[in-house]
């Protein structure tokens, strides 16, 4: 591997907490646009709303990170109306599945090692795995061994375009590049009024 | 003249909504989906499932008879590809018996129930309490102003859209000038007409339980 962490995340006066409500804001958002865009196939969804997590993995500190990832999952299943049933469930296990492995994998190598590209299948195929693993136990049964192979290459394809998607947003993106300056600070010894 | 589906269904809405309080709703949806989870008789699930299909389609949530249908049918299906128990019938070469298909019944109608309860007991009204709740309330907020610009996204420009959205949000989001009451109070909100109501499906879907 070539690198480690060669780049600082930006600091926040309040954590990164705004910032990551925010996020999850633009989560929720590109859930709705998500449904109304057609799929290429039935049941395959592209995940845009994993999206603003992808970004945040390089943006907030770990605490507001995976406040993130539960405010996404809480929100998504409030406003479908899914937050008692098992799909809650699946979707809580894979995202904080997905979220954790991006974290741990953005700590061993930093973006010039690992793009986008590759954080995102590893976080999709994780993801599938987790809710693979919870289908079986409260679904399909021992059956689950069928699908898991077809889910994971599900996983591996939508990591891949919304990998790619990211990647090509991060780099065009004047917002983030907003988020990421730093802020301008006021030279004291320039004789700036207090 | 019929009205159209999505008048009638955001009126079916607004009387549910005005019925009942959003926090003792959610409530009893915790109480209806751990009384299904320990429901010991198929046919309590099944009268569960009929009854929660029904308040879902009360509160004017939009449902998919047919996603339902093929949702349970997979679930069976795939439980059949496992045999276990007496057969009870062979179509080519899949299986069908007794255990995996009544697992399979059993699986598909709680996965169903739940999705149906939730449904009816869930709304963005609702609103949680401590920072938790806080952060949630921060996030809807964010979500309602960058709503305000669903209009002007379209596929082509996509990307460019979505981030002339995020530049005129964000620095009103941060400042917090816009920033509302989360709505949570922490305590008991007024009597609604619906309270006597939510009540009795409580007691009632605990002396369900009892029913062998």
């Amino acid at each position: 591997m070539r690198s480690t962490r060669p780049y600082a995340r930006p600091t926040f006066a309040d954590g990164g907490r705004r910032l990551a409500a925010f996020l999850a804001a633009l989560a929720f958002f590109l859930s709705t646009v998500e449904y109304m865009l057609p799929r290429p196939v039935p049941f395959m969804r592209l995940g845009l709303a994993n999206l603003p997590l992808l970004i945040a993995v390089d943006l907030l500190p770990f605490g507001s990170y995976i406040a993130l990832a539960l405010v996404k999952v809480v929100g998504m299943s409030v406003l479908t109306g899914s937050l008692f049933s098992y799909v809650a469930l699946f979707s809580l296990a894979g995202t904080l599945a997905s979220a954790l492995v991006m974290r741990g994998l953005r700590a061993v190598a930093g973006p010039r090692s690992l793009s986008y590209v590759g954080l995102c299948v590893a976080g999709a195929v994780s993801s599938n795995l987790a809710q693979v693993a919870l289908a079986r136990v409260f679904v399909f049964g021992d059956s689950a061994r069928f699908m898991a192979p077809a889910f994971v290459g599900l996983g591996l394809v939508s990591g891949l375009a919304l990998g790619a998607f990211t990647q090509a947003f991060a780099s065009k993106s004047a917002w983030l590049a907003g988020v990421l300056a730093p802020p301008v600070v006021a030279d004291a010894s320039a004789g700036g009024q207090a | 003249m019929r009205r159209p589906a999505a008048a009638a269904r955001a009126e079916r809405r607004e009387h549910w909504e005005g019925a009942f309080d959003p926090t003792r709703l959610a409530l009893t949806g915790v109480l209806l989906s751990i009384v299904l989870l320990f429901q010991p008789t198929l046919y309590g699930r099944v009268a569960m499932l009929a009854a929660a299909a029904a308040a879902a389609w009360a509160s004017g949530r939009r449902l998919s008879p047919l996603m339902t249908v093929f949702v349970m049918a997979g679930i069976v299906a795939a439980n059949l590809l496992v045999p276990m128990g007496r057969r009870l019938a062979t179509f080519g070469p899949l299986v069908v018996t007794e255990t995996a298909l009544l697992t399979g019944i059993e699986k598909a109608v709680t996965f169903e129930a739940l999705m149906f309860i939730s449904k009816a007991c869930l709304g963005p009204a609702l609103r949680l309490p401590g920072r938790f709740g806080s952060f949630f309330a921060d996030a809807l907020r964010g979500y309602d102003r960058i709503l305000e610009h669903k209009g002007s996204v379209k596929l082509d420009g996509f990307m460019r859209r979505i981030d002339e959205i995020l530049i005129s949000v964000y620095d009103g989001f941060q400042s917090g000038g816009d920033r509302v009451d989360t709505g949570y109070r922490g305590r008991p909100a007024a009597f609604r007409r619906g309270d006597p109501a939510l009540a009795v499906i409580a007691l009632a879907a605990v002396v369900s339980l009892l029913i062998r």
